[in-house]
């Protein structure tokens, strides 16, 4: 079962850390996050009734744990805080995913989940208990204006 | 850009993020997850996490959704609401049960069912054993709102009136309390009850001086208590 767990959870380790860092903006928070959800995914595993549920079960515990983060801290922190983590990824790559934390977290999460974590809709639809319809809509709408943040971040370039 | 075009650059920007980041989770070799941090820090991220974090997460898989259980009882609008309103689950061992609040929505116009003048709240909790055996129609579960301000046995669902309904499956009882909101109620921080005896000093108690309210420790029943919502500043 252990060796299980890991290998599930290997396969979305980076993308979970993307998932946080839409929520906490802090690299060294989302990777507590991802490791404190881990430790209670961990311990529940066993009862998990359906494994193939596995991915959006372990995403709902993330993002979970991220509020309760967000709960405990009030304080907006800076995206780049850790360059030791970040280092490597090309600026204008983390330029757009800070573009995609402006939008708020709330709306961040569509996209996070869509192209970070590479849900479908309806996984999407299943993780948040939204209609597919909403999830579409919504993500639709975070697109646009991502596209108009982006827009005027690449003119201030 | 196009949106197509944008859609594309963030799958290609997911993917770049997710091979560059350089990041290290520890997981368990066997049964228990070393963290780097202190064991006290791990014995307490174990208690607190475990209750708190993974029993809420888990909930959610384990039990209807609020909005589920909207339709069940054919209220579209409710539904409707509890999917918008992003509800968190969450759960509290009390006494004898183990309660989850499934979710809960406080405001006008928020189901089909208008069954009171004024604002309503409409809470939904799963109760289970907390020894794991069946839940039965015997387990008297009590649900109403309380109120910062005021005293627990002055304002409750038997002062103000309420309804609910409830079913047994695979030995969890489903409850939805229907409950009416008191007038101003936004200006005092919401909670929920959960007990097994009407709110009372013996299982709620009111600190005249915060206007808090919190469970009685001394309460050998159940006395569960959610907060709701902060009273608007």
């Amino acid at each position: 079962m252990a060796h299980s767990f890991e290998a599930a959870f290997r396969e979305i380790e980076q993308s979970l850390f993307w998932v946080a860092m839409g929520y906490l903006r802090n690299t060294e928070d989302a990777r507590d996050a991802v490791q404190d959800a881990a430790l209670s995914a961990y311990r529940a595993y066993q009862g998990l009734r359906h494994p193939e549920y596995f991915k959006t079960w372990m995403t709902r515990i993330v993002i979970n744990t991220c509020r309760d983060q967000q709960r405990r801290r009030q304080q907006t922190v800076e995206l780049q805080d850790d360059l030791g983590a970040l280092e490597g990824i090309p600026e204008e790559e983390l330029a757009l995913f800070d573009a995609i934390c402006r939008l708020g977290a709330e709306r961040a999460r569509y996209l996070t989940l869509r192209f970070y974590h590479e849900m479908t809709y309806e996984e999407v639809a299943e993780l948040l208990h939204q209609p597919l319809s909403t999830v579409k809509y919504r993500t639709r709408r975070a697109l646009e204006d991502l596209r108009l943040e982006w827009k005027g971040e690449e003119h201030d370039h | 850009m196009t949106t197509e075009c944008l859609e594309m650059r963030l799958r290609q920007n997911g993917q770049t993020l997710r091979e560059n980041v350089r990041i290290s989770i520890e997981l368990p070799s066997e049964c228990s997850i070393r963290r780097k941090n202190s064991p006290v820090r791990v014995l307490i991220l174990a208690a607190v996490l475990s209750v708190i974090l993974a029993f809420s997460a888990i909930a959610a898989y384990r039990y209807y959704s609020a909005a589920e259980l909207a339709v069940r009882i054919n209220d579209q609008r409710l539904s409707e609401r509890f999917r918008d309103a992003d509800v968190l689950s969450e759960t509290v061992e009390s006494g004898a049960y183990r309660i989850t609040l499934l979710g809960s929505l406080a405001g006008t116009n928020i189901s089909d069912r208008k069954t009171h003048a004024g604002a309503q709240l409409v809470a939904y909790v799963a109760v289970e054993r907390a020894d794991g055996s069946a839940m039965t129609y015997d387990d008297h579960i009590v649900v109403s709102p309380l109120y910062s301000d005021m005293a627990p046995s002055e304002a409750n669902t038997y002062t103000d009136s309420g309804s609910g309904w409830y079913f047994l499956e695979d030995g969890v009882l489903y409850y939805g309390a229907d409950l009416r909101c008191r007038l101003g109620y936004e200006k005092h921080d919401l909670y929920l009850a959960v007990s097994d005896s009407p709110p009372g000093a013996w299982n709620y108690l009111y600190d005249e001086e915060t206007d808090k309210i919190t469970s009685n420790p001394t309460y050998s029943g159940t006395n569960a208590l959610f907060l709701l919502q902060k009273a608007e500043k």
